[in-house]
This record gives structure tokens, sequence and C-alpha cells, in this order.
């Protein structure tokens, strides 16, 4: 679900179509209900996709609501300008008890010194913090928060190969135990596969000349047109 | 189709103000908080708000 793909005259409803596709997919794997919306900046193309409620997903065990799930998705024009794209998504597992996220999987086009798309655990674990505690003993600039774990970034893929919606959701089912609907993985599987094709396809623009020499390899005949501008774009390759 | 919601500036601004001032702190105080130490749950309810908030005006 990263970009809605849709010409820039028609912004609003791309942003629609994709709070749409969120909903659907929630819908298919949890039961409950929840809205999933579209906020619209005041004078920009701008829109932040997610739950009505602020509160977040219910998520369920055993029918106990024990855990939501928060979902930002911050949409934007792509650098050509045309496109809606996915520039930012927060998602984090909070617990009813004290809203403290349990973890999170965050996404930002821009980011800095982090990786671009990361898991962040909120957990503890004392070897690990002692690690951390000697990092930053010998130098604080490389550990800021020693005895923080969820402050580290665990890095998953860069902008094109990152987890998606669907990963944290059956994750969730598979993993931890929510309860999910019937039918629940053929949905996830679903959106996993249209959002692999999205991110090959937005690679393929990325490395034009590599794909070309590896269908050539596969027996196809493919020439450049005349005035494509086949540079790759090397910040997918090159950033973590 | 899901709904489109636009927000205006000024309920954007008046909803910033009020998540910091239920905290009693500026946005550089807040933003200082949230880099040195671990913030909790009711916080980081805010930070996804007003980060929310900081993206829909352009900042």
């Amino acid at each position: 679900m990263s970009s809605a793909g849709e010409p820039a005259d028609s912004l609003e409803a791309a942003s629609a179509k994709f709070a749409t596709a969120v909903q659907e997919t929630l819908d298919g794997v949890l039961p409950g209900e929840r809205e999933i919306i579209s906020r619209r900046a005041p004078d920009l193309e701008r829109y932040v996709v997610g739950p009505q409620d602020r509160d977040g997903v219910r998520l369920l065990v055993g029918g106990e609501p024990l855990a939501t799930l928060s979902l930002s998705m911050y949409l934007s024009l792509d650098r050509s300008g045309t496109f809606l794209k996915t520039v930012r998504s927060d998602m984090a597992v909070k617990s009813t008890l004290d809203r403290t996220p349990l973890i999170r999987l965050d996404y930002r086009a821009d980011m800095g010194r982090a990786p671009a798309s990361h898991w962040q655990v909120h957990a503890e674990r004392g070897a690990f913090s002692h690690l951390l505690a000697r990092a930053h003993a010998v130098d604080p600039s490389r550990v800021k928060k020693p005895h923080d774990l969820s402050s580290l970034h665990i890095p998953v893929g860069g902008e094109r190969f990152r987890p998606c919606l669907e990963d944290l959701l059956q994750f969730l089912v598979q993993e931890c135990g929510v309860d999910s609907k019937d039918g629940w993985l053929e949905v996830v599987q679903r959106g996993r596969e249209l959002w692999r094709h999205r991110q090959l396809r937005a690679t393929i623009r990325d490395a034009q000349e590599e794909t070309a020499d590896v269908l050539r390899g596969l027996g196809w005949v493919v020439e450049a047109a005349p005035g494509v501008d086949s540079e790759e774009y090397s910040p997918t390759f090159v950033r973590w | 189709m899901s709904p489109v919601v636009t927000v205006t500036r000024s309920e954007l601004e008046g909803r910033r103000r009020a998540l910091l001032d239920e905290l009693g702190l500026s946005l550089e105080d807040f933003e200082a908080l949230a880099e040195t130490r671990t913030l909790t749950g009711h916080e980081f309810d805010v930070k996804e708000e007003l980060d929310e908030i900081a993206f829909l005006l352009g900042e």
C-alpha cells in the first residue's frame, strides 16, 4: 500500500481509495468494527490515513480487548509531483493496560540517521542494556539511551523492501495470538502480493538498466527508446 | 469509499495548543523531553498526534 498511483488531479480520491484498502484489509483480518478515514491538510496536498478513533484499532484475545493498533499513513506527492505516495507510516501495537507501545513498525522516506524502515521493540534485556551502557560510557554519542531498548531502530529493508501492514497483521495473529476472522490469511496474502508487486514496479523504475540486463539474460529483447532517463536512483540501494 | 475529512489550520493549531497545555509544556520542551527519556503511554499518544498535526500544517 505504498502508492495510490493516481494522477495528481484526483489526489483526494486516491487518498480515499487508499483508506478504503486499509479498511478492507483490517475488516478482513480482525473482528470488531473500526472506521478508517483520510484527514486532509487545509491548504496542501497532504493526507493522513488512519482510524477515526484516536485510540486505534482494538485487538482482541479470546474476545477480550488487550491491545490496540495505532496506524498513521502520511501521504504526499512523490518526486515527480504526479503520484500520491506514502512518505511516512507509523504503526504501533499498544497495551490497553497503560497505552505504552509494545512494538512499533515505522517508515519515513526522509529519515535522517535512523533506518528508513525499522522495528522498535519496547522490552527489557539486561545483557543488551549492559552492552549499550558500556558503549555509552566509551562515547555517549554512540548510544544516547543505553537503558532504553525501544530507542534502537532495527533496520528492515529500506524504502522498497520494507514490511507492509499485512506483515504486521500476520505477526499479530500468528505470533501473538490475536483474534482473527475466518479467511484472514487469504486477505493478508492478497494484500501482500499487491504490495510486493507495487514495490517491485517502483524498484524497476529505480534500476532500469539492471532490469533490462536481467530481461535480456532471460531471452527478452529490450532496448531503451530515445530520451529515456534510465539513471539509477541510488538511495534505493544505498540507504539503510 | 472511506471519507476524506479536511481539517482547518485553526483546528490543527488549536488542537496542538490543547495537547501541549494539558501536559504543561511548550512544543520545544516536549520535543526535548522525547529526546531524553522514554515517553509514557499518554505522552506517546500526544507525540503521534503532534507529528500528524505538524505534517498537515506543512512544517
